[in-house]
């Protein structure tokens, strides 16, 4: 059985909780993702969406220019151990609702999975049978 | 209300038949008017609970937007939400889209090389639903298949 550590991607791209929703917007861009997790004194407090940013920002109707990314993140992160198998990841990530988990060694944050990851490891079990 | 991963109506004859996109997608296509701002828009998306709509003017579908359309274009590039239009954000025609009858793993590997995530779909040329990863997931992580 695979583990989420053979399907995730890293290492994880951060931003600071004081940069501003347009610093990380731009840096989200510049790096082609579509989270970035939230970085306080060295330590991962959250983690931004473009769900998040459409949902807060956007659709509330924030300034951009001037909303810190600390008031508007997801906290706290949801993340699972690398070993365990990305079946459990599929069952967490459907249950929370979520399109991205951040993944853990010896409890520190050292990388992504996305539901893209998660059809390239569905897919890949699915030729086989085939 | 739920929106989401509604059976299309297709499915319902299609008992132990190969699996087609019509068995995974979301029907009805939601959509919003070409004249509806981005704060429209975001809140629409959210009281939906999608990441990806249509945008329709004079009864046809003439886009498509999603959310990172909407971070990277209006919040990268510091327009307001609340007069900017959604045709601003929007990538516009030709959209990409397959025929609900194909098997979904060609919508797997149309959207992997487009790299999208949302993809409408089509019947006799119509666009009646659409196919997101996260239906691609449940199609793949379905145990009937494994």
């Amino acid at each position: 059985m695979d583990e989420i550590g053979d399907y995730m991607s890293s290492p994880v791209l951060s931003v600071d909780s004081e940069s501003t929703v347009q610093e990380a917007v731009h840096y989200m861009h510049a790096n082609n993702i579509g989270s970035v997790l939230v970085k306080e004194l060295g330590e991962y407090v959250g983690i931004i969406t473009e769900a998040d940013l459409t949902r807060k920002v956007l659709g509330k109707g924030l300034n951009a220019e001037t909303t810190v990314i600390k008031s508007i993140m997801t906290a706290p992160v949801l993340s699972m151990d690398r070993y365990l198998p990305v079946e459990e990841a599929n069952i967490m990530m459907h249950k929370r609702r979520i399109r991205h988990l951040a993944v853990t060694e010896e409890d520190k944050i050292i990388g992504m999975l996305s539901v893209r990851d998660l059809v390239s490891y569905f897919s890949r079990d699915f030729r086989m049978q085939e | 209300m739920m929106t989401k991963h509604v059976t299309h109506k297709y499915a319902k004859n299609q008992i132990n038949t190969r699996q087609e996109i019509a068995d995974y997608m979301s029907a009805p296509a939601l959509s919003i008017e070409s004249d509806s701002t981005v704060r429209d828009t975001a809140q629409f998306m959210h009281q939906k609970n999608i990441g990806s709509v249509l945008v329709k003017e004079n009864e046809e579908f003439i886009g498509i937007v999603t959310e990172k359309d909407l971070t990277r274009k209006v919040l990268g590039n510091g327009l307001n939400p609340e007069t900017t239009k959604v045709t601003v954000a929007m990538t516009a025609q030709p959209l990409f889209s397959l025929d609900c009858h194909l098997p979904v793993t060609e919508a797997n590997a149309f959207m992997a090389k487009k790299k999208i995530r949302h993809l409408p779909v089509t019947e006799d040329g119509v666009i009646v639903g659409m196919i997101s990863v996260r239906d691609l997931v449940a199609f793949y992580a379905n145990p009937r298949f494994r």
